[in-house]
């Protein structure tokens, strides 16, 4: 058997049939009335759409950051140093106060 | 006088939906004999008429009206069918104890001699059936865009979304599957 020939066969009787386009009755009320419960869902749809955009944002500046701070990282041990003595300096100050 | 596509989607992006329903009133038959090329059960094909719409009126914002509304709506349609075969996926594969007397009837009288009596389409068509359960979702949308509603690959691709390669081999799988099964059901028979 000719499993082509027979494959053709089954599609071309396929093709011969039209699907019919009977609508029940109303049944465009029956999606109305699924628009009207609709709004609470494009809130939402809206809702995500605006978290998306912020964390699209924070992902960009989070980039940013990681570039600014290794692109000048040769400045980061003077940096460094300073965040280190600001930091320590009331500690260092107590230590001699108590001495 | 009625109101034409164009006015009526205004009409619902300024907020008054309710202009949408003269649109499915519109449509609705059409997209009926759509969804029926890929459910058979009535209140299956209801439920992927109905995601149409509400697809359709949920995305209209993104209509641009460069072309007419139904051809939007068709690819709304078409993808949303798509989704339903994805979701009801059976791949169940029929072997021929699956097949019924008639189509069984048929497979013997094709291989004589093919005619095209209405009884012999019916028993086509329930073979048909049969062998696009097997098949996956792409091979069941592609087969049905190609072989049976006749589109070009361009259309198919504007349709689905897809590449113009992608349907191209999507298309080759789907034929050689199909033959692939029914080989198999031939072969359960006829040895």
């Amino acid at each position: 058997m000719d499993i082509e020939k027979v494959r053709i066969g089954l599609l071309k009787a396929e093709r011969s049939r039209v699907p019919s386009q009977d609508v029940p009755y109303a049944f465009e009320k029956r999606v109305m009335a699924h628009i009207a419960s609709c709004p609470a869902l494009e809130s939402i749809t809206d809702y995500m759409s605006v978290l998306w955009k912020a964390a699209g944002s924070c992902a960009c500046v989070m980039v940013l950051a990681f570039v600014v701070s290794f692109g000048f990282q040769s400045d980061d041990s003077l940096g460094n140093r300073d965040l280190e003595s600001t930091v320590f300096a009331s500690m260092s100050q107590h230590i001699e106060d108590s001495w | 006088m009625e109101k034409t596509d164009s006015e009526l989607i205004a009409e619902v992006l300024k907020g008054n939906s309710q202009s949408f329903e003269p649109l499915i009133v519109r449509y609705q038959p059409r997209v009926f004999a759509t969804a029926r090329r890929y459910a058979r059960r009535e209140n299956e094909v209801q439920d992927i008429v109905q995601e149409i719409f509400l697809k359709a009126f949920q995305k209209l914002s993104s209509f641009r009206g460069d072309a007419p509304f139904e051809h939007w709506l068709m690819k709304v349609a078409v993808r949303t069918c798509y989704d339903f075969l994805r979701g009801h996926q059976r791949n169940r594969e029929s072997t021929f104890t699956d097949l019924s007397d008639t189509e069984s009837e048929w497979l013997d009288r094709f291989a004589g001699e093919p005619k095209n009596r209405e009884e012999d389409l019916v028993a086509a068509r329930e073979l048909l059936a049969k062998i696009m359960d097997g098949l996956s979702a792409d091979e069941r949308m592609i087969i049905t865009l190609l072989e049976i509603e006749e589109r070009s690959i361009r259309e198919i691709a504007e349709l689905t979304g897809w590449s113009l390669p992608l349907v191209k081999v999507r298309a080759f799988r789907a034929r050689a599957q199909m033959k692939k099964i029914l080989k198999r059901m031939t072969v359960e028979k006829y040895l």
